[in-house]
């Protein structure tokens, strides 16, 4: 295949930090605390869930993901239609990697745009400016900031827009520089400075004691406790929505089916070590979920307002709660600066890993150069990301891309992957595969594992998923009720829920943008044809 | 996104219900805390170390001494 020269990754190190910055995101820090602070579905029962699932389901797609990514690299193929193409062949294998292709750009128009408000929170807090009087300042300043009162009000008022401005070409300049110069160079820095800021932070939030002296039960030890305190485990292990919530969780945090890992992976040399990489990536990312970000942001939250606050939500809890309890603390705008800076760096080592398959697939399916690549995927991604700004209004449009595209498309796309790994490439193959250069064996009760107990639980919880966030199943087995859920009434709408127009508009969008990619590999497919590798 | 994700809680300070952290709440902390901090600096000691290369040690030939001169 004559495709333009291969990028590669300049040191072992820097390809496992690239996947653990990928997947390091807000998740982390501001959705896994929520989560097992939960009073319902949260404590002891959603962490033995969630440390089954990682073992499950995160390592094995994980460790799958790496060793497909590395096989169709060295079939020439980086991104997923061509690593689906190498692997399943004949006419239609190419586009079982769509979503590989529509996921991670998709997922970029909305994510661009949270990273934006990151750097403006950041910004604002260094300055001073989130020095609030009352808790419904705070909810003002974020609906001003975020536009989130009206459709294109970003447009004509506040920073907002300067901000998002600054962070598409950041992302543009550094995906212009390639894998080393640009992913590799921000993650070697980001990764490390991340992990020196949230243990500042962590330093910080432990050493809180009772900031208010007439309230000594609003400590940071009792905050602690609200978070880890196991409750009834029993109980919440036989309550399907914990293990839903948990296994989307590891689904999530780990950015697995998502595209990027296999993309990364592909830009190995055969026989580059994948199974302790992988492993390596995984890790990382849960000391940061597990370790640093569950210790600081639910604690803090509950020492300063107590527990009521630490139940809204992830928006909620990092841009109404936690600039609240930066702004009561002292020395506040630094330590939130710091806080925002942080998720700053965890976005922008996702959001670029969001757009290295894009410029892949372009690179090797269309023939173009490293700047047209990047030139068509920007164009893109602007009018993808200018939809998101503009209807900003409830967030709608983030929230729609998000379900579509976020939840639904991520899911579909690594239960693919645990099929094409089990059936389309063979069990025992890929095992072998996997062990091609490794640095460490995996164990070999996980052979069964990646056969049957992977794609079984996966296929459990992805049609769970699917009855919950589309028919609206109530989780209840014995009498089980189904509403509809907001997106899909946002869509045909009904009595008391008239159809969102923003809704029908996004939906019909991502629907174009699905089609538009796969002609786009349609016309790949002709190219590798002619060229095969 | 439900509204309720926007919204600022209405009993923002007020006391809650204890929340003291019991003997299987800290038991449950440091077990997750630790196995992944655990896990991570193990890793990172093994890749920066340069990592055996594990899957082939089993089809390294075996040293026979006899063999030595004729080798």
């Amino acid at each position: 295949m004559s495709s333009p020269p291969k990028d590669a990754w300049s040191s072992k190190m820097g390809v496992i930090l690239a996947v653990a910055g990928s997947a390091v995101g807000l998740g982390n820090f501001l959705r896994f605390p929520g989560l097992v602070a939960d009073r319902e579905t949260g404590g002891g029962a959603f962490l033995i869930a969630y440390f089954i699932s990682l073992l499950l389901v995160g390592l094995p797609v994980c460790w799958v993901e790496w060793t497909l990514g590395r096989f169709g690299g060295s079939r020439g193929f980086n991104s997923s239609p061509g690593i689906f193409h190498a692997i399943l062949g004949g006419r239609y294998g190419k586009y079982v990697g769509t979503l590989g292709f529509v996921v991670p750009v998709g997922v970029y128009f909305y994510y661009l745009v949270i990273e934006s408000w990151c750097l403006g929170y950041a910004w604002h807090s260094l300055n001073g400016n989130l020095d609030l009087a009352n808790p419904a300042a705070f909810q003002s300043f974020f609906a001003d900031f975020t536009g989130s009162g009206a459709d294109g009000h970003l447009f004509v008022a506040g920073t907002a827009l300067g901000f998002f401005f600054i962070v598409f070409v950041l992302n543009t300049l550094l995906i212009y520089r390639g894998l080393s110069g640009g992913i590799e160079f921000v993650c070697k820095w980001g990764m490390p400075l991340l992990i020196a800021i949230a243990l500042i932070l962590l330093v910080r939030v432990l050493t809180l004691g009772a900031p208010d002296p007439s309230k000594p039960e609003l400590n940071v030890w009792n905050g602690l406790g609200y978070m880890w305190n196991p409750n009834d485990v029993v109980r919440g292990l036989t309550n399907p929505a914990v293990w839903l919530k948990a296994a989307a969780q590891v689904f999530f945090t780990l950015s697995v089916g998502f595209g990027v890992i296999i993309t990364y992976a592909s830009y190995l040399k055969p026989k580059d070590d994948v199974v302790l990489s992988g492993l390596t990536s995984s890790a990382a990312n849960e000391f940061c979920e597990v370790g640093l970000g569950g210790m600081i942001t639910v604690p803090a939250a509950f020492a300063f307002l107590g527990a009521s606050a630490v139940a809204g939500g992830t928006f909620a809890l990092g841009f109404n709660v936690l600039p609240q309890v930066f702004a009561a603390m002292p020395m506040g705008h630094v330590f939130g600066g710091l806080f925002f800076s942080l998720l700053f760096i965890a976005a922008i080592t996702s959001s670029l890993s969001m757009l290295q398959p894009g410029i892949a697939f372009l690179e090797e399916g269309l023939g173009l150069n490293r700047r047209r690549s990047v030139a068509l995927l920007s164009l893109i991604t602007a009018f993808g990301c200018g939809l998101v700004v503009w209807f900003s209004r409830d967030l709608k449009a983030l929230s729609t891309v998000d379900f579509w595209i976020g939840d639904i498309g991520i899911f579909l796309q690594g239960t693919l992957l645990i099929y094409v790994f089990n059936f389309g490439f063979g069990t025992d193959r890929g095992w072998k595969e996997a062990h091609h250069g490794a640095a460490l064996r995996i164990p070999g009760f996980f052979l069964p594992i990646f056969k049957w107990v992977t794609p079984t639980f996966l296929t459990a919880i992805l049609v769970m998923f699917l009855l919950t966030n589309l028919a609206g199943w109530n989780l209840s087995f014995a009498d089980p009720v189904f509403r509809p859920t907001a997106p899909i009434l946002d869509l045909v709408g009904a009595e008391g829920h008239p159809a969102s127009p923003v809704a029908r508009l996004i939906a019909l969008f991502l629907f174009i943008f699905v089609g538009f990619a796969c002609f786009l590999i349609h016309l790949a497919g002709r190219r590798w044809s002619r060229n095969p590798a | 996104m439900p509204a309720s994700l926007f919204t600022l809680p209405a009993v923002v300070g007020r006391v809650t219900p204890p929340n003291l952290m019991t003997t299987a709440g800290l038991i449950f902390m440091l077990l997750s805390v630790g196995s992944v901090t655990a896990l991570f600096i193990w890793c990172v000691v093994r890749v920066l170390r340069g990592g055996r290369n594990e899957a082939h040690m089993a089809h390294v030939e075996p040293i026979e001494t006899e063999d030595l001169p004729r080798r």
